[in-house]
């Protein structure tokens, strides 16, 4: 199997990530976070800061245009002007010399504040009397038109058939409330970027993204730019899982170099991160089902309720989704959802790997597992009887045509009778295993790429796309390779420039090996087209006589007539006087219908397309102490076609460990909107002792279309995990925990 | 500051340092040895680890004054122009390597672990590693990189990952 590419930079030590870059005069950036949660800015004296020997340049809110950002609200600003709205936002920044003398500046910085009464909870930014978090939100523009009123960030509903008459004809009604922590990515590098202005006023800003041209477009907009005149360099990154997708620091770091005329770093500390990355949201789901007694659903209520943070960020995208997912794979007559999203002054939540899925599954999957004890039926059964297929829609309405939710299933109930049936027993501790599934909404974003064949047949490959550890130049490049019949090593790939490859849509919404893929495979498809085309004339063959492989060009029953690749690039040029084959595709997102009659302020109410996942876990509940230790998980999800299998393997191992997290230990823990747990010590994602073996069973379509049938694997994995391991302490000892993280003590108290 | 002398990788280093200033903002700001990488900054992460004589520690929670007259190991200092380390093929060979920012740290570790276990469990692997966090991997195909690569070190050789 292909290894990745940039493997051995990265075992080396020399792969180059933001904090790792050193030039001549680069000097430190840091940012003053707010201490305070919720404020009005009366003044900010900087001159003392201004005038320590070492000190660059001092900058504040001020001296950024008065311009709002962001993708589907736009409420922030690049650095706040008026008003504090978390602790741990940005209030000023420095750039000096050193890192001494940044800190000693930031602490000369004088600000004058009039604090306010603070919302540290979605409840209490709805109550009447509520402080108002952001008084000028009517003038705020929206991606999408969105109910939004006082703290309500977006108010997302959907209506089928008739919930009442759907209740009055079940045989059996069951209602949850789930409570969910607000997590963290945590990837292992925290934030950061470097930029310079150079003279020819062109701004370079190298950073750590998983979207260079997102963070061209933040950059441009705070800094009213041209696009043109900036230039983003996505370097090595050291996880994302959604925490990098827009321009935060690089915003800031970008302001000190025009200000400074040096190069500016600015890193993120780990506690920086914990108190101003985008995590994801807490929320509360309720969720009312009624269920025949042969197991078909027919009505389901659901009432959703997510913290937004101080800003929108993806508040109004995650709670959309939620309330498409909140059905799980699952088909229903009769859906009233209603999804709200609230301000409050706390950290601003963004996308964390699948927004919204998790959270949905979690209540959709263990419910589903309550109603199949309590109706005696078989979990996989009850979840066949019910399962999305093609030709059926999603809650707003989107025809399905992809399918196999089913075949997941199977395939997962055939793996668990060869993994799970003869793991030995441990004294003291109660065996369980749960079983949940999951669907998930690929995002759709365009994005282009250019092949170069080169003169001596080597190819290069251009792409906007950020490698940020999921394998997309590997990737990309196996497509390449496959399509050209040249070895992967032969394909050098140029990657996350925005001034050296084309648009690119960004490493979220598991989008990239088929939006990223389809203007490569058409790419590299129109080089063999013109290749073959030209080797059809030299060896006088009709062009469907001929094939490719072994970086030669065949006749097809005589193999013994071909000429090689690098002939052909070469004789071509001579030929035509032109130079080496240059090719470059685009895509356009495929944006299916919706039923607009069903939902409301809905903002992401189709995708491009639906993959589906299910998971089992083995778990051993200690009956002393409560604690849950997971013995192993099979992980099976459909990807259509796996372009680089050992990639998938990784993604679906690595989203298994984080949905452990989420299941059994992180929780951002919160004091009057202060994180008391911002460290690794307190913070506790999974280290090797907690995750257990993984078993990763990857489906792919039979006689799979590539690129059309290529399905991300990016978030799904995270998905299903945490239900799984909550049904599984249930089939272990008898106690639903509808709260997560499921904690040693939540199990405790309920067994006792 | 203080005169601080010590061998990275090799070479014999002098340098000026603030007593409070870490070996691994030594190696990332002074020495430019930046595969060496901070995660946490706290001794919460094994990002940074290297070997201290040997030893593996957590750089971040080493400083200046302790490494004089040392012999210090970076990530830098395992493979030679030519050839990767076993250990350093071994985890690209077995897809232990995502973003790549925990590998070093983790590299290091499988190095001292290693030298001391030639042949470690599964559960010596795991227990010994723990400290080293990665968010990517989910820590399996981590695992396989080790025993492969304690296979291949070992004379009898052998050791493939599929
Ligand atoms: S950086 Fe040293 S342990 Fe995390
Ligand atoms: S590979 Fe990314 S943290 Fe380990």
């Amino acid at each position: 199997m292909t290894n990745r590419l940039e493997g051995n930079e990265k075992v080396t030590g020399k792969a180059i990530f933001a904090g790792d870059i050193h030039v001549e005069g680069i000097v430190v950036g840091k940012i003053l976070r707010s201490k305070v949660a919720h404020a009005r800015i009366k003044n900010i004296i900087t001159d003392r800061a201004s005038k320590l020997p070492g000190v660059l340049a001092v900058i504040t809110g001020k001296d950024f245009p008065d311009v709002y950002g962001g993708r589907t609200v736009r409420d922030e600003q690049a650095m706040v002007k008026n008003k504090i709205r978390y602790i741990g936002e940005g209030v000023a920044a420095v750039a000096a010399v050193d890192e001494e003398t940044a800190e000693r500046a930031l602490e000369l910085i004088e600000i004058e504040l009039e604090e306010l009464p603070g919302v540290f909870s979605a409840e209490g930014g709805l109550e009447d009397n509520a402080p108002l978090i952001h008084e000028n939100w009517q003038s705020y523009w929206t991606s999408v038109p969105l109910t939004r009123r006082d703290n309500i960030d977006a108010l997302v509903t959907a209506k089928k058939g008739d919930i009442e008459a759907g209740f009055a004809a079940s045989d059996l009604i069951i209602e949850d409330e789930f409570i969910l922590p607000l997590i963290h990515h945590a990837p292992m590098e925290p934030k950061a970027t470097v930029a310079y202005y150079d003279s020819n006023r062109k701004l370079t800003v190298w950073t750590g993204t998983q979207s260079a041209f997102s963070v061209r477009r933040g950059i441009a907009r705070y800094l009213q730019l041209p696009l043109s005149r900036v230039r983003v360099v996505g370097v090595r990154v050291g996880g994302g899982f959604g925490a990098k997708t827009t321009a935060t620091i690089e915003t800031v770091a970008a302001m000190l170099a025009i200000k400074s005329g040096r190069h500016v770093k600015i890193e993120m500390s780990r506690q920086d991160d914990f108190y101003a990355a985008n995590p994801r949201n807490s929320m509360k789901i309720w969720v009312k089902t009624g269920v025949k007694k042969d197991g078909r659903l027919i009505a389901r209520q659901a009432r959703i309720l997510v913290d937004s943070g101080a800003y929108d960020i993806f508040g109004a995208n995650t709670t959309s989704q939620v309330v498409t997912l909140i059905t799980g794979p699952y088909k229903f007559e009769h859906l009233d959802i209603e999804g709200t999203c609230v301000y409050t002054t706390k950290i601003p939540c963004g996308a964390c790997r699948g927004p919204g899925g998790p959270e949905a599954h979690f209540a959709a999957e263990t419910q589903m597992d309550r109603i199949a004890r309590e109706l005696g039926i078989d979990p996989f059964e009850l979840r066949r009887i019910n399962a999305l297929e093609a030709g059926d829609d999603t809650v707003p309405g989107q025809v399905l045509t992809d399918y196999g939710y089913t075949n997941v299933l199977n395939q997962l109930e055939i793996a668990m009778k060869d993994h799970l049936d003869n793991i030995p027993l441990t004294p003291g501790k109660a065996r369980g295993i749960g079983i949940a599934g999951c669907f998930w909404g690929m995002s759709g974003i365009g994005s282009g790429a250019t092949i170069h064949l080169n003169e001596d047949g080597s190819v290069t490959l251009f792409i906007g796309a950020v490698e940020i550890g999921n394998g997309v130049i590997t990737a990309m490049a196996l497509l390449v390779a496959e399509e050209l019949g040249i070895p992967v090593e032969n394909v050098s790939v140029i990657s996350g420039d925005t001034d050296a490859g084309p648009y690119e849509g960004g490493a979220v919404g598991s989008r990239t090996t088929h939006d990223l893929g389809v203007p490569v495979l058409n790419a590299a498809r129109e080089v063999k087209k013109q290749v073959l085309s030209f080797a059809s004339g030299q060896l006088d063959v009709d062009v469907k006589e001929l094939e490719l492989g072994d970086s030669r060009i065949f006749v097809k029953n005589d193999r013994s007539r071909m000429l090689k690749l690098e002939q052909v690039a070469n004789s071509r040029i001579n030929a035509t006087g032109g130079g080496p084959i240059v090719v470059t595709a685009s895509s356009t997102p495929f944006k299916p219908d919706y039923d607009k009659q069903r939902v409301s302020s809905h903002s992401r109410a189709s995708k491009p397309f639906f993959v589906f996942g299910a998971q089992a876990a083995a778990v051993d509940v200690d009956l002393v102490t409560g604690k849950v230790s997971v013995c192993k998980v099979i992980a099976a999800h459909d990807v259509g076609k796996a372009v680089f299998p050992k990639g998938v393997e990784g993604q679906i191992q690595g989203g298994v460990a984080m949905g452990l997290g989420y299941a059994l230990s992180e929780e951002a823990v919160f004091d009057q909107g202060r994180m008391i747990n911002a460290n690794f010590l307190d913070y506790r994602i999974p280290t090797m002792l907690d995750v257990p073996e993984i078993i990763p069973i990857i489906i792919e379509k039979p006689n799979a279309r590539v690129p059309e049938d290529i399905r991300g694997i990016g978030e799904p994995p995270a998905i299903p995990t945490a239900p799984a391991v909550a049904n599984a302490v249930f089939d272990a000892v008898g106690v639903r925990i509808n709260t997560l993280p499921i904690t040693p003590e939540r199990v405790f108290m309920a067994t006792k | 500051m203080r005169q601080i002398k010590f061998r990275v990788n090799g070479v014999m280093q002098s340098i000026e340092a603030a007593d409070n200033q870490t070996l691994l903002d030594i190696l990332r700001e002074r020495l430019h040895l930046t595969g060496t990488k901070k995660g946490c900054d706290e001794g919460d992460c094994g990002a940074c680890t290297v070997l201290l004589n040997k030893q593996p520690v957590n750089s971040c929670l080493v400083l200046a004054a302790e490494v004089d007259g040392c012999e210090v190991i970076t990530i830098e200092g395992l493979a030679n122009e030519e050839k990767n380390d076993p250990i350093q093929q071994a985890f690209v060979d077995c897809g232990a390597v995502q973003c790549g920012f925990c590998t070093p740290g983790m590299v290091m570790m499988t190095h001292a672990l290693l030298e001391e276990t030639p042949n470690p469990s599964e559960e010596e692997i795991r227990n010994f590693m723990e400290g080293n966090l990665c968010r990517c991997t989910g820590y399996v195909k981590i695992v396989e990189a080790v025993q492969t690569a304690a296979a291949r070190r070992l004379p009898e050789g052998g050791g493939e990952c599929d």
